[in-house]
């Protein structure tokens, strides 16, 4: 399982979390599970990593956050995204649409 | 944007809170963790993931920034000869360099303290076999003045004229100039009392009129504002005073000009008589200033005046056979000639400069050694190269501020003293003043001094091999670095040598230059000027006889003396002549 799981490639954190964050708040836990998820267990975001993004993206206006109750009733910050957010995301995701299709273009060719 | 300062003003101002919440955030994460997976979550792995969380915060430079200064003052304050030494040679240097400065922008940089003053221009008959410049035949000035296009006004200056004042206490000389009418308005100047001329007085018979300088006005007339409408003893003539100028008002220009007087006493009008077709053309006394019209470049206007002088030539083979007109910019003018000298001063003082940066920079080497174990330590610890070296060029940002400041202190108090001691005929000597573009002078200067030392320790520590030099308990394995060492030096040694071989040359220079020969014996031989007002000598033949007659009263002197004298002063003005 372990060897498996992938480093993440520079960039996509920000566009994982951006992505998991689309359907609905979310606190950092349960970003890091609904990425892990969408992912089929590729990518596990540590709070080493995923930390520091929530608060850069946060101070970048992409995110808010506010406090709330998590399913097991604990005290737990949720992270929601804004719009300039939103923007981010669409663009980011294009971005990364093209780049995806370079490689497996590039992969295949012989 | 405003995000980002409002993040700024949190993570600065608010920082116990946001660390809270920190904190509080990261427990519940780990709370939810353990409750799904046997993570095991040491204290360590929590502080790490806080650390990087605040070293992506906005501001986090900042906070960083804050620390490394604390610590560098720590730092400072403990080794205090070597701070001391360090502050006081770059104060120096820094002090050298801002003052010579602040004498290069007075002089050379400021605009002239004219409105528009890029637009100032002074023009000049030239000779075309030589390309010398001279001073201007009444004549001339008309014709230039009625048949070019390119300027807005021109005006002419005739610096001769000298005035007895009576009737205010002791007789006093002063120093006048006729200028036309408009030569205030020209410059652009607004007279601190009364008016300017009027045109009308610029013509003979109706320029009995006069205007002060803002000195001759403090000095002989106390300054009082009724002096404005009174009559003045002048040559014996009635003189009605008009205007005062503006105390700053001073007509900058090389001391050369106009016979070395530094300074205008009274200013009438220059009443060149009409019809133009009398004025002289074979006397070339006046000093002709022009305002270009907007647009008009200096290429077009000279095209234009050398229009005008192929016309003239050809009108008066006489006079004005092999004449041209040069038009120079009136800045260029007055600082074409102390340009260079200054100059090599400002360079001489940056190399200055630069030798005690090089000093600065093998005491922080020697420092470096010493500290080489704390650096190991830090480094141990996790502190990553880019950062310690971060720390190194904080401390030696904090030596160079501190270093600026005492500089910028000794120039503030050295300027005046310097300006005091500067050769008289240097020009807008009176400009020179700390302002602002000194200061960002300086502060520029520093900055690349702090850079330029505060670099050199960094070729070291990047050296250091963490484990070797812990074990050594610090007393270190300099490995290589004494190459920079000898580089320094041998850099000191050389700018020295290359800074006392130009002392050395301009020394020699100037001895020179005092052993030159003029020609006659300079020893015991007094120069003169002397002026009478016109119809003094009226019926005397004015010849070197009647000047020998007239000062042989002079106490003190005898004829014989005199007569040697004048002697060598005719011979001093063909020497001039034939130059």
């Amino acid at each position: 399982m372990a060897s498996e799981q992938s480093e993440l490639l520079q960039g996509t954190l920000d566009l994982l979390i951006l992505k998991a964050l689309a359907l609905e708040p979310l606190h950092g836990m349960g970003i890091s599970r609904r990425i892990s998820q969408v992912t089929n267990g590729t990518f596990e975001v540590k709070a080493g990593s995923l930390f520091p993004a929530l608060h850069r993206m946060e101070e970048a206006g992409w995110l808010t956050s506010s406090w709330g109750e998590s399913e097991t009733n604990r005290r737990a910050k949720f992270y929601r995204l804004t719009k300039p957010g939103r923007g981010q995301l669409q663009a980011e995701a294009k971005r990364w649409e093209r780049i995806s299709l370079a490689m497996a273009s590039a992969l295949r060719a012989t | 944007m405003i995000r980002r300062l409002f993040a700024l003003y949190r993570n600065i101002f608010r920082k116990e809170r946001v660390n809270q919440e920190l904190d509080e955030e990261l427990r519940s994460y780990v709370e939810l963790v353990a409750g799904e997976k046997e993570a095991r979550w040491d204290l360590a792995h929590l502080e790490r993931v806080k650390e990087s969380v605040h070293d992506i915060r906005t501001g986090a430079s900042m906070d960083i920034l804050l620390q490394d200064l604390r610590y560098g003052i720590r730092m400072l304050a403990r080794n205090p000869s070597f701070s001391v030494i360090a502050v006081l040679t770059l104060a120096l240097g820094i002090g050298a360099n801002t003052a010579m400065f602040t004498v290069v922008n007075g002089v050379l940089l400021k605009p002239l303290p004219y409105p528009e003053p890029d637009r100032l221009v002074m023009l000049w008959e030239k000779q075309l076999s030589d390309n010398s410049l001279g001073t201007v035949a009444p004549a001339n000035f008309y014709d230039w003045r009625e048949q070019t296009h390119s300027f807005a006004k021109m005006a002419a200056l005739d610096p001769y004229p000298d005035f007895i004042l009576n009737g205010y206490g002791e007789p006093q000389r002063l120093a006048g100039a006729a200028v036309s009418a408009d030569f205030f308005s020209l410059l652009g100047v607004r007279m601190a009392l009364g008016r300017d001329f009027l045109s009308k007085e610029d013509r003979p018979g109706r320029s009995q009129v006069v205007v002060l300088s803002y000195l001759t006005w403090q000095r002989h007339f106390d300054g009082r504002a009724d002096i404005i409408g009174k009559q003045l003893n002048l040559n014996n003539t009635g003189y009605l005073v008009v205007g005062v100028l503006p105390r700053d008002f001073s007509l900058v220009r090389k001391a050369v000009d106009f016979q070395a007087r530094n300074r205008f006493d009274l200013w009438t009008p220059l009443a060149l008589p009409s019809p133009p077709e009398a004025w002289q053309r074979g006397t070339h006394p006046l000093g002709v200033f022009a305002r270009l019209k907007p647009g008009i470049g200096m290429k077009q206007a000279q095209a234009d005046l050398d229009r005008v002088a192929d016309n003239l030539q050809r009108l008066y083979p006489g006079a004005d056979k092999g004449r041209g007109i040069a038009a120079i910019p009136l800045k260029q003018h007055v600082v074409a000639n102390v340009r260079p000298a200054l100059f090599a001063l400002l360079t001489a003082v940056g190399l200055v400069l630069l030798i005690a940066c090089a000093n600065i920079g093998n005491l922080l080497l020697t420092r470096a050694a010493a500290r080489q174990r704390e650096m190991s330590l830090r480094a141990a610890l996790g502190a990553s190269g880019s950062r310690l070296a971060r720390q190194l060029c904080t401390e030696s940002m904090l030596l160079v501020m501190l270093g600026g400041l005492l500089g910028l202190l000794f120039t503030i108090v050295a300027v005046p003293a310097i300006v005091r001691h500067l050769p008289a005929d240097l020009p807008r000597a009176s400009e020179i003043a700390v302002d602002g573009r000194v200061l960002a002078f300086t502060s520029v200067v520093s900055l690349f001094a702090g850079i330029a030392f505060g670099l050199v320790p960094l070729f070291q520590t990047r050296r250091v091999d963490t484990s070797a030099s812990l074990k050594n308990g610090g007393r270190g394995v300099l490995t290589g670095h004494s190459y920079l060492r000898s580089a320094l030096i041998v850099g000191q040694v050389a700018i020295a040598l290359v800074l006392l071989v130009g002392a050395g040359l301009t020394a020699k220079s100037f001895w020179r230059l005092l052993q030159v020969s003029p020609g006659f014996e300079t020893e015991h031989v007094l120069t003169a000027r002397l002026s009478l007002p016109p119809g003094y000598l009226n019926g005397y033949k004015f010849g070197t006889g009647q000047h020998l007659r007239f000062s042989a009263r002079t106490p003190g002197t005898r004829a014989e003396h005199l007569r040697r004298a004048v002697g060598c002063l005719h011979c001093l003005s063909t020497v001039e002549r034939r130059r």
